[in-house]
């Protein structure tokens, strides 16, 4: 499983960060970034509820 | 008050289908009617009308289905954030960064980013918790307390004024009381009264912080927020004073009445619901599950009954025709109760996940503090409920709510239990 962020709509709720804090974090600016290039496999929860998390709907699962 | 476990937030009304109408058509934020029968009146509106017409105001469109809300906060060229409320402050010029649009917005916004991101917010927990301990041992042995002016509304002030501005204590309460001119219009005066009021109020407030720039700019800057504000540049200028009075005027009342609402109306709810108490006691010590606790009480209870945006082109959106100039009114409560994006929406489930949530707004100018409130939030909850004991609302009184741009309540009388007694222990409730 891999993660994609549209950092144009991340606004910096820091919701992933705070749900997957390892997958994500968050820069001085308070945007968001990515960690992992493939999620570990018992991070996947976490994953989804990143992407349902976000409200600006920046984070998708790419594959 | 009520007794059987409803309050405010959920309170059903005995108000009837053409009541409920009638008040949608009606619609204004400064309505007392309005505020008790909130929710239902979001529910007809996303049923019947989810986009609606009030005529109050000079007449304007309240948009009420989550989805319709996203796609509007999402598209600032259609939807400008000038003037941000209904009917405006009056205010000749946009309010930085929250009334000013793309492309202006984003450099705005980044000269403040930094000082209200996550780390930058973490980094001011320990003076975060002593200003909350502070304020308990203030209230400590009281038999009887309003906590609306005692806690929820000095917190967050102590937050804005002292941790960011350097505003001297001395003036934090007349403040205080310019903002609210502002911010909670008397609902029995008319909108012209109102106006002069807050506009007499905004003037005050200009002028003390164009007194207190003078000040910096005489006396040497300190590591405050308008120190750095006074200092950065963008594209290569300084900001104006029009500008530096600009972002004062907003990031005070943004940074108190907001959370001072969620605090307000929290208190209240645990007054009222024993149970939520209990829930919140048990993952005081755990950070993870109090963050998610922490939001779910700000999709539950939003601060802003929804915030203003006018239309800047002939268009049509959600299946209704908009005209440039039209006025519309994002109701955020009623995006957190739409039952297409949360299930049981009316129950506050405080492991609730996902939450996608619109409770500090969605878009480019999502609420800007929104880690700082939730930080005040979190610190407030272990600390006040590890050493408040249990209290109910006094005898013979009620919780007072305001209207404005902001609900939450104004006063919150309560007798607490006895102050001696075991408060929470090995962070399990009583």
């Amino acid at each position: 499983m891999r993660l994609a962020i549209d950092s144009s709509r991340c606004e910096g709720h820091g919701r992933c960060a705070s749900v997957a804090p390892g997958l994500f974090e968050v820069d001085d600016y308070g945007m968001s970034y990515l960690v992992v290039g493939d999620v570990p496999g018992d991070q996947e929860g976490a994953a989804a509820y990143a992407v349902d998390a976000c409200p600006e709907q920046a984070i998708a699962v790419r594959e | 008050m009520t007794t059987d476990n409803v309050t405010e937030e959920v309170r059903p009304t005995d108000a009837d289908k053409d009541a409920i109408r009638k008040l949608i058509e009606h619609y204004s934020v400064h309505d007392r009617d309005v505020q008790r029968n909130q929710w239902e009146i979001y529910r007809e509106m996303r049923e019947s009308c989810p986009v609606a017409h009030s005529v109050e105001h000079g007449g304007f469109y309240t948009i009420a289905r989550y989805e319709d809300i996203y796609d509007a906060a999402h598209k600032p060229e259609i939807f400008s954030s000038f003037p941000v409320t209904i009917p405006p402050f009056g205010n000749p010029t946009p309010m930085v960064p929250l009334e000013v649009d793309p492309p202006k917005h984003r450099n705005y916004r980044a000269l403040v980013g930094r000082q209200f991101s996550p780390k930058s917010v973490e980094a001011l927990e320990p003076r975060m918790r002593q200003m909350v301990t502070e304020i308990i041992d203030d209230l400590e042995g009281k038999p009887e307390v309003d906590l609306a002016k005692e806690v929820a509304v000095p917190l967050p002030l102590r937050g804005i004024l002292e941790l960011y501005l350097g505003v001297p204590q001395e003036d934090w309460e007349w403040l205080k009381d310019e903002f609210i001119y502002m911010l909670q219009p008397d609902p029995d005066a008319t909108d012209e009264e109102n106006q002069e009021a807050a506009m007499q109020a905004g003037l005050n407030c200009t002028m003390y912080f164009a007194k207190m720039l003078d000040n910096l700019r005489t006396n040497g800057f300190g590591d405050d927020l308008i120190s750095d504000l006074v200092q950065a540049e963008v594209e290569g200028e300084k900001l104006d004073d029009d500008e530096l009075l600009g972002f004062c005027l907003v990031l005070v009342p943004a940074g108190f009445d907001t959370t001072a609402s969620v605090l307000s109306r929290l208190m209240l709810l645990i007054a009222e619901r024993p149970e939520v108490r209990d829930q919140l006691e048990e993952i005081l010590d755990d950070p993870t599950k109090l963050d998610v606790a922490v939001d779910e009480l700000v999709r539950y209870m939003p601060p802003l009954p929804g915030i203003a945006r006018t239309v800047t082109q002939k268009c049509e959106f959600a299946n209704t025709q908009f005209e440039e100039g039209d006025r519309v009114f994002m109701l955020w409560p009623s995006a957190n109760r739409d039952p297409e994006y949360f299930s049981d929406p009316d129950e506050l489930k405080l492991d609730r996940q996902p939450n996608r949530h619109m409770g500090f707004g969605s878009g480019i100018h999502r609420c800007l503090g929104s880690h700082l409130a939730r930080l005040e939030l979190k610190v407030f909850l272990q600390e006040f409920l590890r050493r408040a004991p249990r209290y109910r609302l006094a005898p013979g009184q009620e919780a007072v709510w305001h209207t404005g741009s902001t609900w939450g309540v104004k006063k919150l009388p309560v007798v607490f239990e006895d102050w001696t007694g075991p408060a929470v222990t090995n962070g399990n409730g009583r």
